[in-house]
């Protein structure tokens, strides 16, 4: 109990400083969001046009405290605002439209990668010293290596472009109508596979890696080779005894590469089209939509940071030294 | 990343347009009336104004951010007046004429129209928009009632504009305003906050389907204009030129405004029968002149700046040969030949002479210093030029343009911003800058841009020019619907510019257009360049779009 | 992420020839040493830049998109500037932006992570909320988010931001092993004798951490290169500067791939990858190397090649 606090607490605070961050960066910026949009429109509006903007944009004079608890409450009970690019959709509108390719495309990929890695991993690390102990690790970190984006270029170019394998571009295509048809699902996954194919080459060599080095660390332990001693099973000794509690590691990582993976998201999808939030949140940054970036930042990090919550939550329970520890990790 | 923005900013630049001289008659009738035709053709047409990411759900013609196609193939105003050709077309409206001094603005509504949902449109929807506009301001982003003193129906069929002060050429953004149903929009509430996601209009399509990856519109089989030829309209979303580039190689658009690098071997070689394009001139861009700056307010300083700058270089290299140096006049060639004052036909390619520009400064008094910059009085000529960052080209532009101003003892740092901070510093009352690389809009005649770039209240007079001179030709301009007269007016402007250079033009900012003839025909051509050509183009669009044909 | 073993490492007492040991054990490790040779070759580049690169980075002189040939190995760019010196001046700048940012980075990471681990209490709990909070936040958006309040930033800014952004993970990491060994007779002994936190953490701590710290500089310099290639490639980078990720920005704006210049865009991704890799076998060496575990051992595959 005092383990869940703990992180709970820890999840309050950095969702609270998350949304301070978000309020503070804006108000550092020259101009308002009027004279922004104005400055767009230049020559085109009357000056008055000003006028139109400011309220549209219900620009605020108020004190930056209360400016700063006004936006808290509306953070909290989900007023985002409205985005300055697409006024006047709202923030979640736009959020909500494109998170699900988003983290659709992310969760489906890093099941495959994590369990496909981990898999390997435990493999590789039993079969240590062989040649796919070897050359493994190596190709995938060659992978790894390359810049996401540069790669998705590449493959759209060479795939796409020139030999018409796969799509060029967007989530499904035009002629399917969205739903729960096998029109619609199939168009969906032939357009996700290049993109995932780039996600996954660029994330799995951490889970072979670190389950490989994992494994070996626990086959080293006196338990193991006790129980391998006592003749216990191979498969029994690799999943029960050995994979269980090399996995624990892992189960962290989990959490903290899904950052990192988000980050390389935001540019894959912008090779792809993708009608993620990747693509959203450049093209929000370059037309100095800061409702939106707000938004999407908020979002990411909050997403981010539930997730941690829960597997902290699962380690836990798995692992019940660390629930004792509590307080200091 | 420039090329986008250019593609965002002008897409709703024409609006901003003129009275070409119409006199108190009749406007010019549409040089292209549209054609009853009845060939309409299913094969969607793939249009992509520009790669700007994913769509949102707004059709709403008061918001700037609506998506592309609402004003103009849904919503229509009373007329539109092109300011690539000068040419009015007359939509919603008939004819229109001015009594009263040039105060009274009567418009004949066209009759027989109809909303997308079977209502008729009459002469109480544009009564109706009108005032919705005033009630409220935040919609009335053409700043309509800045000039208005009331609009009044006389019958069905007839619409009265009364002006506050005479000012003819204020009219095109009244005409050019959507119009709305009254039937639906008095229940709407405030205009700004909606997204009208089920958009009725009189244009000549009606909107399908919505995805914010792609939406398409359906031909609106009772437009009072016939039948569309085209039957579907279909606008997919792409996040990069990169991509929209390859689809455009790829024969996947017919129709493009979005910029693509090298467009002859990307593009056109692919299928040299029907891949074409025309970037026809549509701003000027200039390198801006704070005249509060000590320096900069000397006329030699302005003129060795301007005799120093290798125009034809900045458009080969820094606009990829995409355009052309601008004339000296500050006026938008070929679009405004008809306003060259033949006086200065001598004067009107800006001449490239770095020596005179070394021989003016050392006239007024000026002795390079030890670092090889002019300098007067302890002053060197040593400025700062700002440019918006990630706007590739015009940091190309500026790197030319600091070695050619080098080469003559100018010293320039080039500053590259945040657009926003850019914006600011341009705009803000007290202007925070030396130089700046930006654009001024223009219009269907000079007047547009000189108002805007000139009149001490302009729009965008950053250089802060407070010239009577100027300011009484605009004025008088703006009271005369002769065209004689206006001419006049616009040739003294056209002297100033050439004389006084308030700002320095420098090449001129081309519209971006690409097409397909394999399956439509009938776009504009670079021959016959009849309209704005460009997919972003409000009002424009949906009036190229009746005048397509399916290939045979 | 090469995940939580390293934190598993135990640092001992025997620094010095702990030390000696594993730099050995490193110099005869194969992975290791491929990784760092060709990880000098590109430092050697970065150092000698000015005089391998045969035009001036920016200069438009030449015929535009030619393919690579004698004079220019790697072609020229749609602008006439050579590509092979743009390359290698970028692989100055990647260097140090990558090495800057490691050190930076685990400079932050080492103190925020050790002051915490030794001190523990209130001052431990809040280092370890803001590391865990840099931890969990999405790094590339957060670097989007502050460029977009930066203007024209610099590689060498771009650098020091991620640094800034991203010590998070070292300091975790660096925090558990400084737990582990806060409570060993030579620290008490240091603590008693009256030595300060930062000289405790310098003198005594460090020394007992090299492999950590080899391990994090590594991970940090790839990201960083990485990172900076991406901010650059997004345009979020002043555009005249010589960098990798400048070189892609320009490739992709002048339409290189579509135009079958390959060689504008193959070249700054192809050593992105190498160098990465060369740090990334560097890593995996050191894992081996500091957790006697990891090595494979002839008895275990003696065994598993029994079984099988």
């Amino acid at each position: 109990m005092r383990y869940f606090l703990n992180r709970l607490g820890f999840l309050i605070v950095s969702i609270w400083a998350a949304l301070t961050l978000n309020f503070i960066l804006p108000r550092l910026m020259p101009g308002n969001p009027a004279e922004i949009m104005l400055a767009k429109f230049q020559g085109r509006m009357p000056p008055q046009a000003l006028h139109a903007f400011e309220l549209q944009f219900g620009f605020s004079n108020k004190p930056m405290i209360t400016q700063y608890f006004n936006y808290l409450g509306s953070m909290l009970t989900g007023h985002w605002g409205l985005s300055y690019t697409y006024y006047p959709t709202s923030v979640q509108t736009i959020i909500s439209g494109s998170l699900p390719w988003t983290l659709g495309l992310l969760g489906i990929v890093w099941v495959i990668a994590v369990t496909f890695g981990t898999f390997t991993g435990i493999f590789i690390a039993w079969r240590r010293g062989g040649f796919l102990d070897s050359v493994t690790p190596i190709i995938t970190m060659f992978f790894q290596s390359i810049p996401q984006f540069w790669l998705a270029l590449v493959l759209v170019y060479s795939l796409s472009f020139s030999m018409n394998l796969f799509p060029m571009a967007h989530g499904y295509g035009n002629s399917v109508t969205m739903g729960w048809n096998f029109p619609f699902v199939s168009s969906v996954v032939y357009h996700a596979i290049l993109p995932a194919v780039v996600i996954f080459l660029g994330s799995v060599s951490g889970w072979i890696v670190g389950m490989r080095n994992n494994m070996m660390m626990t086959l080293g332990e006196d338990y193991i080779v006790f129980a391998e001693a006592k003749g216990v099973p191979t498969r029994r000794l690799i999943f029960n005894y050995a994979a269980r509690n090399a996995m624990l590691p892992q189960i962290t990582s989990i959490a903290i590469a899904l950052s990192t993976i988000i980050g390389g998201q935001i540019l894959i999808e912008q090779v792809f089209s993708y009608p993620g939030i990747g693509f959203q949140l450049t093209s929000a940054v370059s037309g100095e939509d800061y409702p939106l970036i707000q938004g999407m930042f908020l979002i990411i990090a909050v997403t981010t940071l539930l997730i941690n919550f829960v597997v902290d939550m699962i380690y836990g329970r798995l692992d019940p030294r660390v629930r004792r520890r509590g307080a200091t990790s | 990343m420039k090329k986008n923005k250019v593609g965002a900013f002008a897409l709703t630049a024409a609006a901003a347009l003129t009275l070409a001289g119409c006199s108190t008659s009749t406007s010019a009738a549409s040089p292209v009336s549209h054609a009853k035709r009845s060939v309409q053709s299913s094969t969607p047409l793939e249009v992509v104004p520009s790669p700007n990411g994913n769509f949102q759900d707004n059709f709403n013609p008061f918001s700037a951010n609506a998506n592309y196609g609402t004003q103009g193939i849904i919503y229509q105003p009373l007329f539109y007046f092109d300011n690539v050709s000068g040419h009015t077309f007359p939509l919603l409206g008939t004819t229109y004429s001015w009594s009263n001094g040039n105060k009274t603005l009567t418009v004949n509504i066209r009759k027989g129209v109809k909303w997308s949902d079977g209502k008729a449109f009459t002469a109480n929807d544009v009564v109706f928009t009108f005032n919705m506009l005033k009630h409220y301001p935040a919609a009335d982003t053409n700043g309509d009632w800045t000039m208005l003193a009331s609009v009044k129906a006389d019958g069905l069929y007839k619409v009265v504009f009364q002006f506050k002060s005479t000012n003819v050429p204020f009219a095109t953004y009244i005409l050019g305003s959507a119009i709305v149903p009254q039937h639906i929009w008095s229940k709407m509430g405030d205009p700004t906050k909606v997204a009208n996601t089920n958009p009725v209009g009189t244009g000549p399509y009606t909107l399908e389907s919505f995805s914010t990856q792609d939406y398409k519109y359906l031909a609106n089989n009772h437009y009072w204009g016939g039948i569309p030829p085209v039957k579907t309209v279909d606008f997919p979303a792409y996040s990069g030129n990169d991509s929209a580039d390859m689809a455009l190689a790829k024969g996947n658009i017919d129709w493009s405004g979005s910029f693509i690098p090298n467009v002859q071997s990307l593009f056109v070689n692919h299928d040299t029968q029907h891949n074409h394009y025309f970037f026809p001139p549509g701003n000027i861009v200039m390198m801006y002149t704070n005249l509060k700056d000590p320096l900069l307010s000397q006329l030699p300083v302005r003129q060795a700046m301007s005799l120093a700058i290798n125009r034809a270089q900045l458009a080969q290299e820094g606009e990829y040969g995409y355009t052309k140096a601008a004339d000296a006049l500050g006026l938008v060639l070929p679009n405004n030949a008809a306003w060259i004052d033949p006086t200065l036909k001598s004067k009107l390619n800006p001449a490239y002479n770095p020596a005179k520009a070394i021989q003016i400064l050392e006239k007024a008094g000026y002795k390079k210093n030890a670092q090889g910059i002019f300098a007067k009085n302890g002053k060197a000529l040593s400025f700062t030029l700002q440019v918006p960052a990630g706007w590739t080209d015009w940091d190309t532009d500026c790197q030319l343009i600091t070695n050619d101003l080098q080469k003559v003892g100018i010293h320039v740092t080039v500053n590259e911003e945040q657009t926003g901070a850019y914006n600011n510093n341009l705009s803000q009352p007290k202007k925070d800058y030396q130089l700046a690389l930006s654009w001024t809009n223009p219009g269907p005649t000079p007047y547009f841009l000189y108002e805007n770039l000139l009149a001490s209240k302009g729009n965008y007079n950053v250089e802060q020019l407070n010239s009577p001179a100027v300011n009484a030709a605009l004025q008088s301009y703006s009271k005369t619907t002769n065209l004689a007269q206006q001419k006049q007016a616009i040739y003294k402007v056209e002297n100033y510019m050439a004389t006084q250079l308030p700002s320095i033009p420098l090449f001129y900012g081309p519209i971006w257009y690409e097409y397909r003839t394999t399956n439509y025909t009938g776009f504009p051509t670079q021959a016959n360049p009849w309209i704005n050509p460009a997919p972003w183009t409000n009002f424009a669009q949906g009036i190229v779009l009746m005048h397509l044909h399916p290939a045979k | 992420m090469i995940v939580e073993t390293q934190v598993v490492s135990v640092p001992t007492k025997k620094k010095a020839k702990r030390m000696n040991n594993t730099a050995a054990a490193f110099l005869h490790n194969p992975k290791a040493m491929t990784g760092l040779v060709i990880f000098l070759i590109f430092v050697l580049v970065a150092i000698f830049a000015p005089l391998i690169a045969p035009y001036d980075p920016q200069s438009t002189q030449f015929a535009p998109l030619q393919s690579p040939s004698a004079a220019h190995w790697f072609g020229t760019t749609n602008t006439g500037q050579d590509i092979f010196s743009q390359f290698i001046w970028g692989t100055q700048t990647s260097m140090i932006v990558g090495v800057g940012a490691a050190v930076v980075s685990t400079l932050v990471a080492f103190l925020v992570g050790v002051y915490g681990g030794l001190r523990g209490g209130v001052a431990d709990s809040i280092l370890n909320s803001l590391s865990n909070i840099f931890l969990v936040m999405p790094g590339l958006a957060l670097l989007i988010l502050i460029e977009s309040y930066i203007k024209n930033t610099t590689p060498l800014l771009n650098g020091l931001i991620i640094a800034l952004t991203g010590w998070a993970w070292g300091a975790r990491v660096f925090r558990s092993a400084a737990m582990s060994i806060a409570n060993r007779d030579f620290i008490v002994a240091a603590r008693l004798s009256g030595a300060g936190s930062l000289r405790i953490m310098f003198a005594e701590i460090l020394p007992n951490m090299t492999s950590l710290i080899a391990s994090n500089l590594i991970y940090a310099c790839l990201g960083a290169i990485m990172a900076e290639a991406g901010l650059a490639y997004l345009g979020f980078e002043n555009v005249a500067s010589n960098s990798w990720g400048t070189i892609l920005f320009w490739a992709q704006n002048g339409g290189a791939m579509m135009g079958g210049a390959w060689w504008w865009f193959v070249p700054p991704g192809v050593a992105i990858a190498i160098v990465g890799t060369s740090l990334a076998l560097m890593n995996y060496a050191i894992d081996q190397i500091t957790n006697p575990r990891l090595r494979v051992q002839k008895r275990k595959k003696a065994r598993v090649a029994g079984r099988a």
